[in-house]
């Protein structure tokens, strides 16, 4: 027990002090990118369905909409299997969607004239306040900002979304859908941007001065470059609409974590609460998970970011407007790691929210659990809020059967957890649940199912320990009243009682176990 | 010997030393000013307002904030004898002075004039939003090095050693 305790101990200050080093060095210079989406029609009757569930979607305000006219481009195979990279690439290369991303970032028009209204507007809607703020003091002032813009352009991307392996049971009402996320960005380079003012036309241009620019401009070609696919699955029970959706969201939350530059930097600017300029602007939704990191200069001059440790949005700040050099600020809470300190930088790491727990129980009504925990809500001061789903099983040999039994028991609940120090989550909670006795020698017909459960409802309070970030370990105490038995379940539970193994009316338990979260 | 003669002799003691002790200490902040101006970084970032210049400069500490105050000094200070590097859109600044030597011929003013909270915080506006953060924050050896956006008041900062005398005004050399 003494080592235990020991290598807990070992791995807990391992972690507090552990500042492991990383290969790219971070920063916080997040730039906002831009996004058009494609959609693979295959010729079938889902066309319509998927391309409409795609165009219902919202990416929300993290990204600018470049909508281009190629919308979805067709590739007449079967749904059965997915398409790969290189036909996309060379039907994005055919249709010139390139091109389509920078004549609308320049608003081209019919005649081949551009504005750049929409790069100012945008350049000055991404800035920061320290942009703000060195402006003042800067000959071109404010106004010139807006040019910052320009540089976004070269942040365009394009998501090609591939739908396939289609599965529709409308008996049972399952639905089920694989989405391939092609991603792709636009080389913008300093070549390209001089040739699109070569081809810029001017109120004075002559039509055959106008004529060769529009050519000029046709000629260049805009490469897009492949960045990375992603792969996801989306289920429903209504339709196949809502699974392509379902797979939609699924894809993009990979493709966040697989794309560097859309995951949002920030740099902490107090710890009391943590906090950082960004917002609803940039996407940061309560709860969402950021990394911290600390720059460290090697002697040899060498950069290196290290990872302190992790926090989680509590109070997002409404900044969805242009900058004024005195945003409002998001706070933060710190969930694992070392000290944080001001200056150092926040870089978004998503994860699902989501902890598994294991446990064992004495008392109670299974001496075995598992169960699945939603972060709903956190706080900056780290309360949080958790929605639960409990699995309990207890299962042995009836002495009165000689026959298998087993109780499983399904819990829907809540809890809201306090900390009073950062490791130590002290969390009442509550639950309503079934429970089914199941007897193997006597089956259980479809249509009195429910003769054989009963409810339960169930309260406690859980102590954890942040042993190793992601992982907790927990002690929890229990009561739990049944209410509503059905009748077999009450006639066997009897028999079981009297055995001294049945499920008693109202019982109280501890249980021990482990929790892990991503 | 008795308490009272101890005590009076251990008030005598620390008496003499104390002296002696707050010299050395002073000596060692000159010393340590001194060396951090023979070692930092500037840059001239934008074209800033008239009279005024716009930079990049870093400081070394021991903590975040004796770097910050570092970083300041040595804004005003690459103005005095350093000078600014030119950029794209901006020729290089000469220094108000011709030469780095003439720290050392007015070294009381300037120990004075670069003394924490001195007269050169009069020169300079920070523009940093908040602390040195990103890349503009560095833990390194022994403390941390940081980076501030600084706008020098580069004219005023002349005007100033014209006034005092320790630099020749334009209109008196003719």
């Amino acid at each position: 027990m003494k080592k235990l305790l020991t290598i807990i101990f070992l791995l807990t200050c391992a972690v507090a002090s552990g500042q492991q080093k990383v290969d790219d060095v971070v920063d916080d210079d997040y730039v906002r990118s831009s996004i058009s989406t494609i959609v693979v029609n295959r010729g079938d009757g889902f066309d319509a369905r998927i391309f409409n569930a795609v165009r219902s979607m919202s990416l929300g305000e993290k990204f600018d909409i470049n909508n281009i006219p190629t919308d979805r481009i067709l590739i007449r195979t079967s749904r059965s299997r997915a398409v790969d990279a290189d036909q996309i690439t060379s039907l994005l290369d055919r249709e010139e969607v390139g091109k389509e991303i920078v004549s609308f970032w320049y608003r081209r028009n019919g005649q081949g004239e551009m504005s750049d209204e929409l790069i100012l507007k945008r350049g000055m809607y991404s800035l920061r306040d320290q942009e703000i703020l060195n402006s003042k003091v800067t000959k071109v002032g404010i106004s010139a900002l807006g040019e910052k813009g320009y540089d976004l352009v070269d942040g365009s991307y394009v998501l090609v979304l591939d739908y396939y392996d289609v599965y529709e049971n409308h008996k049972d009402e399952i639905y089920r859908i694989n989405v391939d996320a092609f991603i792709y960005k636009l080389n913008y380079t300093e070549e390209l941007v001089e040739q699109v003012y070569d081809a810029w036309i001017y109120e004075d241009d002559t039509p055959q001065v106008r004529a060769q620019k529009n050519a000029l401009f046709e000629s260049i070609t805009f490469p897009l470059e492949y960045v990375t696919t992603v792969e996801a699955q989306g289920t429903s029970n209504s339709s196949i609409a809502d699974a392509a959706i379902s797979a939609y969201d699924n894809a993009f939350y990979r493709s966040e974590k697989a794309v560097d530059q859309w995951r949002v930097t920030s740099s902490i600017i107090s710890t009391r609460p943590i906090k950082a300029k960004i917002g609803t602007k940039e996407g940061l939704k309560n709860g969402q998970r950021l990394q911290v990191y600390k720059i460290v200069e090697e002697r040899d001059g060498d950069l290196d970011s290290r990872k302190v440790g992790y926090v989680r949005a509590a109070d997002v700040v409404n900044n969805s407007h242009v900058a004024t050099g005195q945003m409002g600020a998001s706070s933060f809470y710190q969930i694992s790691g070392g000290n944080v300190e001001e200056g150092m930088i926040l870089k978004q790491k998503n994860d699902l929210k989501l902890g598994v727990t294991v446990a064992g129980a004495i008392g109670g009504y299974a001496p075995f659990e598992l169960g699945l925990e939603y972060l709903e809500h956190i706080n900056a001061k780290g309360t949080s809020r958790y929605l639960m789903l409990n699995l309990g099983v207890d299962a042995y040999s009836s002495e009165s059967f000689y026959d298998a039994v087993a109780y499983v028991n399904l819990g829907l609940g809540a809890g809201i957890a306090f900390r009073p120090i950062r490791p130590i989550e002290i969390m009442p909670l509550v639950q309503l649940g079934m429970e089914v006795l199941s007897v193997s020698s006597v089956p259980i017909q479809n249509n009195d199912s429910m003769d054989w459960a009963t409810w339960f409802a169930k309260a406690g309070a859980r102590i954890s320990w942040q042993v190793i970030y992601p992982v907790q370990i927990f002690a929890q105490a229990n009561a739990a009243v049944k209410f509503a038995d059905g009748i077999w379940y009450k006639y066997y539970n009897d028999i079981l009682l009297q055995e001294g193994r049945g499920h008693k009316p109202a019982v109280t338990g501890f249980s021990f176990g482990v929790k892990v979260n991503f | 010997m008795d308490m009272g003669r101890k005590i009076l002799l251990v008030v005598v003691a620390i008496m003499v030393v104390l002296p002696h002790l707050s010299e050395a200490q002073s000596k060692r902040e000159i010393k340590a000013l001194m060396e951090s101006f023979n070692n930092y970084e500037v840059t001239t970032e934008r074209v800033a307002v008239d009279g005024t210049k716009f930079v990049k400069v870093w400081g070394y500490g021991k903590k975040v904030d004796a770097a910050i105050v570092q970083a300041k000094k040595n804004a005003v200070h690459a103005c005095l004898f350093r000078g600014l590097p030119g950029m794209e859109t901006a020729m290089p600044t000469p220094a108000i002075f011709k030469s780095e030597s003439s720290f050392d011929e007015h070294k009381d003013y300037f120990i004075k004039f670069f003394t924490t909270g001195g007269d050169y915080i009069k020169y300079i506006n920070v523009t940093t939003d908040g602390v040195p953060s990103g890349q503009d924050r560095r833990q390194v050896r022994g403390g941390y090095k940081v980076a501030l956006y600084v706008q020098v008041m580069y004219d005023n900062l002349k005007d100033r050693m014209e006034e005092d005398g320790l630099v020749r005004k334009l209109s008196t050399g003719f």
